[in-house]
Order: structure tokens, then sequence, then C-alpha cells
């Protein structure tokens, strides 16, 4: 009886997704894929404190279609790479735009990814068996502020130069095999056009490529411990009614990711990213200040 | 005859053969000539990847910094700008560096590099103050380089010269950042 009461469900609704779905559904299995996506359950319905981690995966998508693009113009060498960004920023038609959502974007990353931490911490949800999806999310973590590290050194200026200057000369602290880690990233002794270029190997091969593999077993060690739930909830045997992520959880991520781009596109266009003069190691007037999440640690520096 | 400790049923028989099967074996066969081919292969690749590290450094050549007459009444340090010709990769390029020509105690000329031992941030002359202040993390140090206060953790560092046909010349080089000796590192 059961049976065929799922199967007359089923037909009403192949009917109702129209023939282009079967088509594709008996030839790929999207009506599986969208379930498997959509209908996941979450123990006490939707929550704005959830939004966070699908931001960063926004953030991270829209980085890749500026990078891509930015990549277009840019020459990784001492010898062009402050003239290929001079060159975005003045020239090429919305270049300076593209380049600050780019630059505002990394920006948005790191305090997006420490809200969507605070929030997991918060919520408890790192308890019951999430060590691995912990861990994995704190490599996570990492490569983001490599991103960001490596990122930085590119458009070859003044502050580009000096703040890596400092960063490889920290990694150069290391015990034991600081000293090769420096010259390993420097490419040699002093920052020049091998640096330049490792840099933008790390930046734009290495690290998102480790960055798609770990986003791919978080969200699978996320999706298999399944949702952790509310504050109130006991995240190993949740009890409260749950509700599918379709569609209000995905509305409010949509949500967030509306408010995140037009954000970032209103302060890119209206206060675009600026280029300081090309990086000069002879220049002894320059002063010399790191971007604004590393003031912490430039402030621990003077002690 | 059945040399393997599965069943039909696909439980494991527990009194099967305690050395492993033609499919484990094979198994690990696959395993251990794919690791050793990887690592066969990332030889070439890590040598590659290592080459700026451990290829030798060339030698640096003296700069000329001016008449040494020039230097000798000097009652500040005075700033020059050297041009050093370098390998940087694969370009050969000439790269300016900025040197302190200042004097001891003693009354000696000497040449001091304008990196900090700190960080590696260039340190300019505060001629208000008397004193080389670091725009990083606030190193101070006299006239004649000692280290005053901050993090740095050794005085700036003393390049070596020379003085020949009245010139005063000056040997550029790279020092290891935050130990307490100098190190030369190229």
């Amino acid at each position: 009886m059961a049976t065929m009461i799922d199967d007359a469900t089923a037909t009403v609704g192949a009917r109702r997704r129209g023939r282009v779905f079967n088509w594709f559904d008996r030839r790929v299995g999207i009506g599986s894929l969208l379930h498997e996506a959509l209908d996941e359950p979450i123990p006490g319905g939707e929550r704005l404190a959830y939004v966070f981690g699908s931001g960063l995966l926004f953030l991270f998508l829209s980085q890749i279609i500026t990078g891509v693009f930015l990549a277009l113009y840019y020459v990784p060498s001492a010898d062009h790479a402050h003239t290929t960004i001079a060159y975005i920023t003045k020239e090429v038609m919305a270049g300076s735009f593209l380049r600050s959502l780019h630059s505002y974007g990394s920006s948005a990353m790191v305090v997006v990814l420490i809200l969507h931490v605070m929030q997991t911490f918060l919520y408890g949800s790192y308890k019951g068996r999430r060590e691995l999806l912990w861990v994995s999310g704190c490599v996570l973590f990492a490569l983001v502020i490599g991103m960001a590290f490596t990122g930085y050194l590119l458009p070859w200026d003044m502050k580009a130069y000096f703040a890596t200057t400092v960063g490889t000369n920290i990694a150069g602290e290391v015990p034991l095999v600081g000293e090769s880690i420096k010259r390993l990233m420097r490419g040699g002794n002093d920052m020049g056009t091998l640096t330049l270029s490792r840099f933008f190997v790390a930046h734009v091969f290495l690290i998102p490529a480790a960055i798609f593999g770990f986003v791919a077993i978080h969200v699978y060690l996320f999706r298999k411990a399944g949702a952790a739930g509310p504050m109130s909830e006991d995240p190993i045997r949740p009890t409260q009614k749950t509700e599918r992520f379709y569609p209000r959880q995905v509305l409010m991520d949509m949500g967030f990711r509306l408010l995140l781009i037009a954000a970032l596109g209103l302060l890119a266009y209206f206060v675009p990213v600026e280029l300081g003069p090309k990086a000069d190691p002879a220049d002894t007037q320059y002063l010399p200040r790191p971007e604004w999440y590393y003031l912490p640690v430039f402030q621990w520096l003077k002690y | 005859m059945n040399h393997e400790p599965v069943q039909a049923n696909g439980e494991v028989d527990p009194s099967g053969p305690l050395f492993p099967g033609r499919r484990s074996f094979l198994g690990m066969l696959l395993g251990v000539g794919a690791v050793s081919v990887g690592a066969l292969l990332s030889v070439p690749l890590v040598r590659f990847a290592l080459h700026p590290v451990l290829a030798r450094t060339t030698e640096t050549a003296w700069s000329d910094l001016g008449a040494v007459d020039e230097f000798s009444s000097i009652t500040s340090p005075v700033k020059r700008l050297i041009s050093i010709e370098q390998r940087d990769g694969w370009r050969k390029m000439i790269s300016e560096k900025a040197i302190y020509v200042t004097t001891g105690l003693d009354g000696q000329v000497r040449a001091l590099s304008s990196i900090c031992p700190h960080l590696g941030c260039s340190i300019p002359w505060n001629e208000a103050k008397r004193q080389f202040i670091c725009p990083c993390h606030v190193g101070v140090f006299s006239a004649d380089g000692a280290l005053v206060s901050g993090p740095p953790p050794r005085a700036m560092d003393e390049l070596e010269t020379k003085v020949e046909d009245g010139r005063l010349k000056v040997r550029y080089q790279y020092f290891r950042q935050l130990v307490p000796t100098k190190e030369v590192i190229g």
C-alpha cells in the first residue's frame, strides 16, 4: 500500500518537474543530487548564525573569478608586476573595480572566517564525532591566511615588499629549519623576482588546490556528522524538531551572500584600493604598515 | 584452491591463512610501487624547486662611496646610495642599496647597512633626535649604529670598507636578521 502511494507521489512529482528535468534526471540523477544537497535536516530549524560557512564559500568563488580575470593582465616578475597592476588599475576598463573587489574580498574572507569559527565555538558545533571536521577547518583557516599573505606581495609596491620582508623573516625564526624555509619562500637570500614568482605559484596554484581539497573534505565531514543545531541542542544526539535546508536556510544564506557582494561592490566602487610606489628597498623614508588583521602581530613585534 | 580468507558470504574466515591473500598482496605491491615511483619522480621536482636555495651565491664586489675626505668631518651619518650588480633569478640587474657613512667613537669612518637587524625594514636617520629609528617596530640605534632600545637583537650591521686611491669603498653584504651576532648570508 505504502509503495503504491510512494509511486503515485513520485509520478505526480515527476509530472510537475517537467520533461526536460526528467530527461536529465534519468541520465544524471539530478533529483537525488538535489535531494542530498537541499533536504539536509537541520535540528532546531534555520538560523542566521549558520550563514557564515556558506558566505565563505561564496567569497572564495568570488576571489577565484576576480583572480582569474586579474591574471589576464598580471605578470609575476619584479620587472613587470607593479607596471601591470598600474595598467590594470589605471587603464583597463573596470580594472580598478575588479582589483578592489579582489583586495577587499580577501579582507572579507578573514572577517567571515573569524565569525564562522566563533559561531562554531560558541554553539559547540565541534562536539561529538566532529574532531576531523574541526581539524580540517583549522587547516582551511591557515590556508586562507596563506592566500592573504601570498597575494599581498603580488602588486610589488612598497607596502607589499616590506610586509613580505618582515613576514618571511618571521618564518625564518622557526627553530632549526627556519632559515631554510625563509630561503625557500624567497627563492634565495634576498627578496626579488624569484620571491614574486614563488608567491604567485602558491597564490594561484598550490593554496587554491589545497583549499578545494579541504573544502570538499570539510563539507563531506559536515554532512557525515550532520548539522549540530542551536546552542540548546545536544550536538551528539539531537532531539529538536528538524527543518530541511531548503528553502528557509538557503534563502538566509543567499541573503547573506547578496549583502556581502553588495557591500564589497560599493566599497570597491567608491573607495578603490590604491597602489603604492614601486618596491624600492633603498628608500629609508617609507613608513611600512601592515594590513589591519596583522596589526596585533605588528604591535607584538615591538616588544 | 581458495587462498582468500573471505568466505562466499563476504565474512572473514577466522581459520583462513595468516599470510596476505592474492588481492591484498597485489594491493600492497601496487601501493609500494606507486610510492617508489612517486618518490623517484619527486627528486627532480624537489631539486628544481630548491635551485635558488642550494645554488652558490655570487661574490659581491666593492662599491664606491665617494672621496674619503668627504667623510672626514661629518657630524651626522650620511646616506649614500650604491649601485650593485646583482643576479636576481634570470635577470642581471643594477639595484640600489642605501648605506650610511658615519664615524665611530674612535673617529674611524664606518659604513652601516640600512637594513634593520630585527625584521629587515629600512632604517631612516632622525636628525632631530640624532638617532636611527626603525619605522616598523621602533628599534632605536645611536649615530654609530649601536643598539639603544627596542626589539632588534644587535647593533646595525657594519659593512667592510677600504680606502683605495683616496676613495672609500664598501663591500655590500646581507646579514641574517633576528640573531644576536652578525651572520653573513649573501
